[in-house]
């Protein structure tokens, strides 16, 4: 079922927490809600399973506007970041209980319930934990509980409100993987919030990037990593480096560097500020060319796939992160202390003076 | 009776109805349930062990209250008496026997409720901590 989200705007003690958000979500999609805390990705989650009224606007399921439905009558799964387990209940009855609350003409007979949880907990992979209490249950155990309690009642559209956040780093991969999985299994749609770019990136078809109640920017994880349409976007998914200039009729100035940018042609002079991902940062120990920066190194650290880097420019002292791949590390043989020549590639530019 | 006895029910399950988070009412409602299977099923099992603590403070606090009823209330026969009174009573009529007689039966079934009170409350907890 798609899902359609029409100018919804909701204000909390005159404080915007969602500002006139549209969104579409494809059937069948799995979409990430990415944004810093108190961006609003969690109370757009919340107006669309019925949990919060939205001020403004309306939320449509298949083309239906279903603002003022029911929460009831709206099919959705909902699985909370603390899991929300009823925890006098045994896992079995936690899973059936959205089958049991039917009324009597909905319900299905005890053989079907039976049936139908205990495939649900062979998905989860939690079969043998049928009789046990939450609170005998792991972290990891007791989230892969609320998302087939959530699944029990079929729902159209399955909600995650930053799911796997209360989580310890080596489970969250584990489930991360199998989330998506599961999702391919199973095909509902599914919009999950998280602030966990990693999270997203790999689990999610579509990132939607929030900030300040608004969305900055939709794409699938390529396009939002590889080209962010604007500064916060950049900062937000993985580290960057930030150089000051100014830009001039279509030509930017940063630090000894110039470059081309046919698309600002139209700006007779403003400042600009260009981003680097650490990665994109070459380091050398003699200078080759005139538009190379002078640094210091300052800190290093080797452990890891890449080894990394802080580096302190001499003009600006500003800091500066760097990434080698291990074999170019080695090659440069660096000590903290040592004097290097930097030289940014694929650098963007934004402009204004935006900081972090 | 009842001035005394509330505020014991109500503190004991002020903190748990406190501690309860609204997620679980949520998640309720967003698997189906109505209002009064919200609460019987959801809300109402886990205030469960709280509201008996609360009905023991109450009970142990009314066995053994004499002065307010004495005061207050009349001590009609059959109505309104109760068995401090009674025992007080035999023992102004230097009846130490029936007095003692009187007391033991009431130590006995005060024990017994109390008793059956913690069985049930051991029950209700049986998903904690196990």
């Amino acid at each position: 079922m798609s899902i359609e989200i029409r100018n919804v705007s909701k204000i909390f003690n005159g404080f915007k927490a969602v500002n006139d958000v549209n969104l579409t979500v494809p059937s069948g999609e799995l979409v990430a809600l990415l944004g810093p805390s108190g961006s609003g990705k969690t109370t757009l989650l919340r107006i669309i399973a019925g949990l919060e009224t939205p001020d403004q606007g309306s939320i449509l399921f298949n083309g239906v506007d279903t603002t003022r439905r029911d929460v009831r009558e709206r099919e959705v799964g909902f699985v909370f970041q603390h899991y929300a387990l009823f925890r006098h209940m045994t896992v079995y009855d936690n899973v059936a209980f959205g089958l049991t609350v039917k009324s009597k003409k909905n319900r299905p007979s005890k053989s079907e319930i039976s049936d139908k949880v205990h495939r649900l907990l062979k998905l989860v992979q939690l079969e043998q934990l049928a009789k046990r209490y939450p609170s005998q249950l792991s972290g990891g155990q007791r989230q892969r509980v609320a998302l087939a309690r959530a699944l029990a009642v079929e729902p159209q559209v399955l909600l995650l409100d930053e799911p796997f956040g209360a989580l310890d780093a080596k489970v969250r991969q584990e489930l991360r993987r199998w989330l998506r999985k599961l999702h391919d299994e199973i095909h509902v749609t599914s919009v999950f919030v998280t602030h966990d770019q990693d999270e997203a990136l790999e689990v999610s078809d579509r990132i939607v990037v929030m900030n300040r109640g608004k969305i900055e920017q939709t794409g699938t994880p390529e396009e939002v990593y590889d080209s962010p349409a604007n500064p916060f976007v950049y900062n937000f998914l993985g580290n960057v480096n930030l150089f000051h200039g100014r830009v001039h009729n279509g030509a930017a100035k940063i630090a000894n560097i110039s470059i081309d940018l046919p698309e600002y042609r139209q700006v007779p002079d403003s400042a600009a500020v260009a981003y680097v991902r650490p990665y994109d940062i070459e380091i050398s120990r003699t200078r080759h060319s005139s538009d190379e920066i002078e640094a210091n190194v300052r800190h290093i650290q080797g452990a890891g796939a890449v080894a990394r880097f802080e580096l302190e420019r001499l003009d600006t002292l500003e800091v500066i992160e760097a990434e080698l791949t291990k074999e170019r590390y080695r090659e440069l043989d660096l000590r903290a202390g040592d004097k290097v020549f930097i030289r940014p590639r694929n650098l963007r530019v934004f402009l204004g003076d935006y900081q972090i | 009776m009842t001035f005394i006895g509330l505020p014991f029910v109500v503190r004991t399950v002020q903190p748990v109805l406190e501690d309860l988070e609204s997620e679980l009412e949520e998640a309720a409602v967003c698997l189906g349930a109505n209002r009064w299977q919200t609460f019987c099923r959801v809300i109402f099992p886990p205030l469960m062990p709280a509201i008996l603590t609360g009905v023991a403070l109450a009970f142990a606090r009314a066995v053994g209250e004499y002065g307010s009823i004495i005061f207050i209330a009349g001590n009609m026969p059959m109505v309104s008496e109760i068995t401090p009174l009674l025992i007080i009573t035999k023992l102004e009529q230097y009846d130490y026997a029936g007095a003692t007689a009187i007391a033991s039966v009431m130590l006995g079934a005060s024990f017994i409720i109390l008793f059956a009170i913690n069985l049930l409350q051991w029950w209700s907890r049986r998903y904690l901590d196990k």
